[in-house]
């Protein structure tokens, strides 16, 4: 066991203007654009590095690594990936808790509950990086819902920003991420100021199969921007489409997850130190609480380190940057509440998935698992219909999982034993099996929250987190709506059968969003339009946890891209816009 | 596998985790699984059950990550040497990667404890669980599955020296619920995880169930040389369907558990 501290990057920095805790998404993406503007940047990780040579300008050296590129620790390894727990958080050491309400008493389970990648370059590390940008509209969902917006519990409102204004963050993002995409395809998007910079990759024979279903029903089948790199791209390769795509990280660095594009690049700039295995515990704050002096972190060996910087960047997640806030406050309050609002509004996606079985060989373990979509079911300004989300086109490409899936789902069937290996050969899932998958809004609901369990620990003995969440009539009555039309659907593709899958409880959808709500008037936000906490002076939100409304999107680009903003606003406050790469 | 021209004569030699490891599980505590082991994927006319495919070795092997350093948890690297590097033109080359899968990684601190715990117990790890005293302590895998084993001999009804392999099988149910579940998971692991791990002996798991294994750093696509279009190889489409006979299609067994499932979801047979 090493004693003694990780340092990667620049280990001469001593002094830094910001201190950034988490290294995915948004920690990567203000990393990025803080470096990139001669800023020193330290970078606290909780969870291990797998991308030996991140920090190396040519890492070639490295057996193995891709010409020039880290390499990165993962292959085509169901096992270490989605059963022991290379990057996910271990619920024996790093639980959460969860309820419906408080009226569930302090907890109904223990486990893991909406836990997301703990590891260099985050919950971007193993998603599947599907990068659809938010429309225009879901930035203003509570001018379009008008009375509906507070109905039943809800809190819909306007976001502080329009995507008129943070467009050109958006091509900044798809640009750091390598995004691939055709322009015009989608019928629904918004504008664009510049073009994705890479085509469209190989579409997979599901997508042919479902593009005659989904156009039938009079909607529109298109190639869903991704970032993962359909050709050689900044430095990077291009996808060999190898199959481990949806929930594990590329073995080539084809996919633009944080630890080989931004946090590499903020690394490549001299301006960036990383510390990995290295958890932010406690925030301390002055005397007048109204600012951060410190953040005191358990080291690699579990001994425990202070480390400052003149602004803080809080760029965990939406759970775990609320727990950080209830850790520092004191009387179990959290920092920077005086809205009441920290925690509060967690969102997380409660889609709904619908299978489709087919006699086809439809081979859906070759290729990224998912590489079409359509937003036909999202039009919030449409009042008639119930809003939904976007549906993208799955394949089921694991072997474990999907044959504990058939032990549970068809047990009660008498399948086990011979059968089971007949069905497993049979009813080969990534063969026979498409999954519509539709990423419902969730309401936003004062009433989901995360703070901390009064009484479980984890591994350091600190409180975890614990999630109260109930789903809300709004992303229900979507479901019901949308359910038969998606059925519909895979029918109209050819299936023989379909049935809908009921969603977990919690969602778990791994898009965790809300918590630090970002908007102009303190008495109803965390922080304010440019991330800056209302409460404190030189502590930031950024990324999922500023969301106000959760859309129907993926979040990843929108997260990358509101990082990027925030962090600019900190460069160049006022007009963030300057601070983009020329 | 269907590329079976690509895979070097050594590509199945796996000494690192092979059955002369150490030993945590006794003969008959091996044999009782072994029986287990076919009893969640029995041997038949298409192939050999779990046991043949070395389940109990991978589940020994799991029981025994932490006799070896760094912990044998998670294998290491990108690539087996399954699959070839791809030519310049795209084809598959004659250069092989190393096999990184026989390499493990130290795990954090954080990881570390998490392993010992859930092997170990909370009576096998200095400190014991972080809730022990609210949720009660941890029992490790270790005991789990030796506790799990006894019970199960001594609630059969026959001896089980005096027990036929194939008879013995029927002894799976007779493990206590979270041996009965954790034995069912590790033989699924065994069959379909990377051959390094212990399981899935010369890829037969995958074979049985027609899987191609994995296939970096190769993959099912490049891009053509001197162009933007990317492709994919004869014998293994992307984007086309299969060009094959479907090895193994679903009969009527198969089609009516399917039925039977989609009434109860709630969802519709078209035909």
């Amino acid at each position: 066991l090493s004693a003694k501290p990780i340092i990667l990057g620049n280990a001469s920095l001593d002094r830094f203007d910001a201190l950034v805790i988490g290294s995915g998404a948004s920690g990567g993406a203000v990393a990025a654009m803080l470096t990139r503007n001669g800023q020193k940047v330290l970078v606290l990780e909780a969870g291990p590095n797998y991308f030996p040579g991140i920090d190396l300008p040519d890492a070639a050296t490295l057996p193995g690594a891709p010409a020039g590129q880290p390499l990165p620790q993962f292959g085509n390894d169901e096992l270490r990936l989605l059963h022991r727990y290379q990057i996910q958080p271990d619920p024996l050491t790093e639980p959460r808790t969860f309820r419906h309400s408080v009226a569930d008493g302090d907890r109904l389970r223990v486990g893991d509950f909406a836990n997301f990648a703990k590891t260099v370059g985050g919950g971007a590390t193993h998603a599947d990086l599907k990068t659809p940008r938010f429309i225009p509209d879901d930035f203003r969902l509570a001018t379009l819902f008008g009375a509906d917006a507070t109905k039943d519990g809800a809190s819909f409102v306007d976001w502080p920003v329009q995507y008129d204004e943070i467009e050109p963050f958006y091509l900044h993002a798809e640009r750091l991420m390598g995004v691939q995409g055709a322009d015009g395809v989608d019928p629904f998007a918004g504008k664009r100021s510049g073009p994705y910079p890479t085509p469209p990759g190989a579409a997979m024979y599901v997508s042919s199969k479902m593009a005659a279903g989904v156009s039938q029903l009079g909607y529109t089948l298109f190639a869903c921007p991704t970032a993962i790199n359909s050709l050689p791209y900044d430095g990077r390769p291009a996808c060999n489409d190898c199959g481990f795509c949806q929930g594990t990280p590329c073995a080539i660095n084809a996919k633009g997850t944080p630890g080989v594009t931004t946090l590499r690049k903020a690394l490549l700039t001299g301006n960036c130190q990383l510390r990995p295995e290295t958890r932010a515990v406690r925030l301390l704050v002055d005397g007048a609480g109204t600012s951060i002096t410190g953040v005191e972190a358990i080291l690699p060996d579990g001994s425990r380190a202070m480390f400052a910087a003149d602004r803080y960047v809080l760029a965990a997640n939406p759970i775990e940057d609320v727990r950080l806030l209830y850790l520092s406050g004191s009387g179990g309050a959290a920092l920077g509440n005086s809205s009441g609002l920290v925690g509060r509004n967690l969102m997380l996606h409660r889609g709904v998935n619908v299978l489709g079985v087919f006699e086809d060989q439809l081979h859906g373990h070759r290729g990224r698992g998912s590489d079409h979509a359509f937003t036909d079911f999202r039009q919030p300004a449409n009042r008639a219909v119930p809003v939904g989300g976007i549906v993208v086109v799955q394949t089921v490409p694991y072997l474990i999982q999907q044959a504990q899936t058939y032990l549970d789902q068809f047990g009660a069937l008498g399948v086990k034993g011979a059968l089971l290996k007949k069905m497993l050969r049979q009813a080969r899932p990534r063969d026979r099996l498409i999954n519509l998958s539709m990423y419902g809004e969730d309401a936003p609901q004062p009433t989901n929250t995360v703070d901390l369990d009064p009484a479980i620990r984890d591994i350091d003995g600190i409180p975890v987190a614990r999630l109260t969440y109930r789903e809300h009539a709004y992303e229900v009555s979507a479901q019901q709506f949308y359910v038969p039309k998606m059925i519909d659907i895979l029918g109209a593709a050819g299936a023989r059968f379909a049935a809908p899958i009921a969603p977990g409880d919690p969602p778990g959808s791994g898009h965790l969003m809300g918590t630090l709500r970002f908007g102009a008037d303190p008495a109803t936000s965390v922080c304010r339009p440019d991330g800056r906490f209302h409460d404190i002076g030189n502590l930031y939100g950024t990324g999922a946890s500023l969301f106000p409304t959760s859309s129907g999107f993926n979040p990843t680009l929108t997260i990358t891209m509101l990082a990027s903003y925030v962090a600019a606003s900190i460069v160049s406050p006022g007009s963030p816009e300057r601070a983009l790469p020329g | 596998l269907k590329v079976l021209g690509a895979v070097p004569a050594t590509a199945w030699l796996l000494p690192a985790c092979s059955s002369s490891g150490p030993r945590y599980l006794t003969d008959t505590e091996r044999r009782v699984l072994s029986a287990c082991a076919d009893a969640v994927f029995p041997p038949d006319a298409s192939g050999p059950g779990a046991a043949e495919l070395g389940a109990v070795d991978f589940i020994d092997n799991l029981l025994t990550a932490f006799e070896h350093d760094p912990p044998r948890i998670i294998a290491a690297g990108s690539f087996s040497d399954r699959r070839p590097y791809a030519a310049a033109d795209g084809s598959p080359s004659a250069s092989f990667p190393a096999d990184q899968f026989l390499e493990f990684l130290p795990l954090s601190r954080v990881q570390r404890a998490g392993w010992q715990l859930r092997l170990y117990g909370s009576a096998g790890t200095p400190g014991g669980g972080p809730n022990d005293a609210l949720l009660g302590p941890v029992i490790g895998l270790r005991d789990r599955i030796r506790d799990g084993v006894r019970d199960a001999i001594a609630a059969f009804p026959t001896p089980i020296d005096a027990t036929g392999d194939i008879p013995l099988r029927a002894i799976f149910d007779y493990l206590p619920d979270q041996a009965h579940a954790d034995v069912q998971l590790l033989v699924l692991q065994s069959l379909f995880s990377l051959p390094e791990y212990g399981g899935n002996r010369d890829g037969g798991g995958w074979r049985i169930i027609h899987f191609d294994g994995d296939s970096m750093p190769l993959g099912y696509s490049f891009v053509a040389p001197g162009t933007n279009q990317i492709r994919d190889r004869p014998g293994t489409p992307l984007i086309g369907p299969e060009t094959g006979a479907d090895p193994e299609p679903m009969d009527e067994e198969v089609l009516d558990l399917f039925r039977a499932a989609v009434a109860v979801l709630g969802g519709k047979t078209f035909y």
